[in-house]
């Protein structure tokens, strides 16, 4: 078990680095509806903190792809994706950390 | 109750924000670089490399448009208007094709009407263009222009040759300070001949719009018709529109303007 634990690990994110890759393909080629952002969003739900450095170097690739303003799209990816695990964190998170609601 | 609404741990900075902030930075940087020329030359190098695969994915991505419609009817209607497209631009061109040919038909026509010289043979071409002083004809060596042959419109002289290439030649317009060639200058009276009278008012050397050398003695007067002295006779350079002496007192000078609108020309003659 705990040999194959970081491999499944490994091929988890292979595949969602791969699906990363192909949504930006898609959006920089085909067609002009975000769905990077939108993988980029779920994803970030599993990967948490690796999806920075993943929404950094494709946010660039966007941008190379689409041939804007460098920089735009990596901000663009980095902030979603902070907001996203802030998000996470404060409403799936720790019970000590969570926002705590009028009900509670 | 308010005090609910706060967030417990008071920090949302557990996710690892030294990371974040390090690439936002970076990404930031970036930003700020591409406002100058650094990223240029690997901005030309991706296109370079993404070009032709942008055009082999909006290829296959048309065809797959065209293949993937969940109706017949939707996609016979798409083949039909991909159809009727290609015929509506080669119906385009055609139309603009014969367009063409009707100016051009036209314009040689009206030429044709105009009174060249009858002992002359002509090789006709389109002007396609105008340099400075010069214009650019459509005719070259291989249509056997040489160097020197003058360029007629009606019987309006509108230059010589200047420089022949493969399929272009130059032409140097007769109001161009370069061109220079011997004229006579005549009254611009059509009764002049029936009245036995001596039509030519004198002659001398045109020099852009200048003809230079005139005797003072010669009645040349604002008016007057000046042709062509050494080439085919009756082709006319321009009408003298002013004469006055020349600096050095010894001869007249007479300004005229060409009779040519160089702007307007479309179609020329060559003298063979």
């Amino acid at each position: 078990m705990k040999i194959f634990l970081p491999k499944r690990l490994f091929l988890q994110r292979s595949i969602l680095g791969v699906l990363l890759v192909l949504s930006v393909l898609i959006q920089g080629v085909l067609t002009a509806f975000p769905f990077s952002l939108i993988l980029l969003v779920i994803i970030s739900y599993f990967l948490e903190e690796q999806i920075f450095s993943y929404a950094f170097v494709l946010g660039l690739f966007l941008d190379f792809l689409l041939g804007g303003h460098l920089g735009v799209q990596a901000m663009i990816f980095l902030g979603i994706s902070f907001l996203t695990l802030a998000v996470k964190k404060k409403i799936l998170g720790k019970e000590g950390e969570k926002l705590r609601l009028p009900y509670d | 109750m308010i005090s609910n609404f706060r967030f417990v741990s008071g920090k949302i900075f557990w996710i690892n924000v030294k990371k974040f902030l390090v690439l936002f930075g970076i990404a930031f940087f970036i930003f700020l670089l591409d406002f100058g020329p650094f990223f240029t030359g690997l901005k030309c190098l991706f296109q370079g490399l993404f070009n032709p695969i942008y055009g082999h994915i909006y290829q296959i991505n048309q065809s797959f448009l065209s293949q993937t419609f969940s109706s017949k009817e939707a996609k016979s209607y798409f083949l039909e208007n991909q159809k009727l497209q290609t015929e509506l631009s080669r119906c385009q061109g055609e139309a603009v094709s014969l367009q063409q040919v009707f100016d051009e038909n036209k314009q040689l026509r009206h030429l044709l009407t105009m009174p060249l010289p009858s002992d002359l043979s002509f090789n006709d071409s389109m002007v396609i263009g105008n340099q400075g002083d010069c214009l650019i004809i459509n005719k070259g060596v291989r249509d056997g222009v040489e160097e020197k042959q003058l360029v007629l419109v009606d019987n309006y002289l509108v230059g010589q040759v200047e420089k022949v290439l493969e399929k272009q030649a130059k032409i140097l317009r007769v109001d161009s300070i370069r061109f220079s060639t011997p004229v006579l200058i005549f009254k611009d009276d059509p009764n002049c001949v029936s009245q036995n009278q001596l039509c030519r008012q004198g002659k001398g050397v045109t020099h852009g719009t200048k003809v230079e050398q005139i005797l003072r003695e010669e009645p040349v007067a604002e008016g007057n018709l000046i042709a062509l002295l050494d080439g085919p006779k009756g082709v006319l350079v321009g009408r003298v529109i002013k004469v006055n002496e020349s600096s050095d007192k010894v001869f007249l000078e007479a300004k005229f303007e060409p009779l040519v609108d160089f702007n307007k020309l479309t179609a020329v003659f060559l003298v063979r």
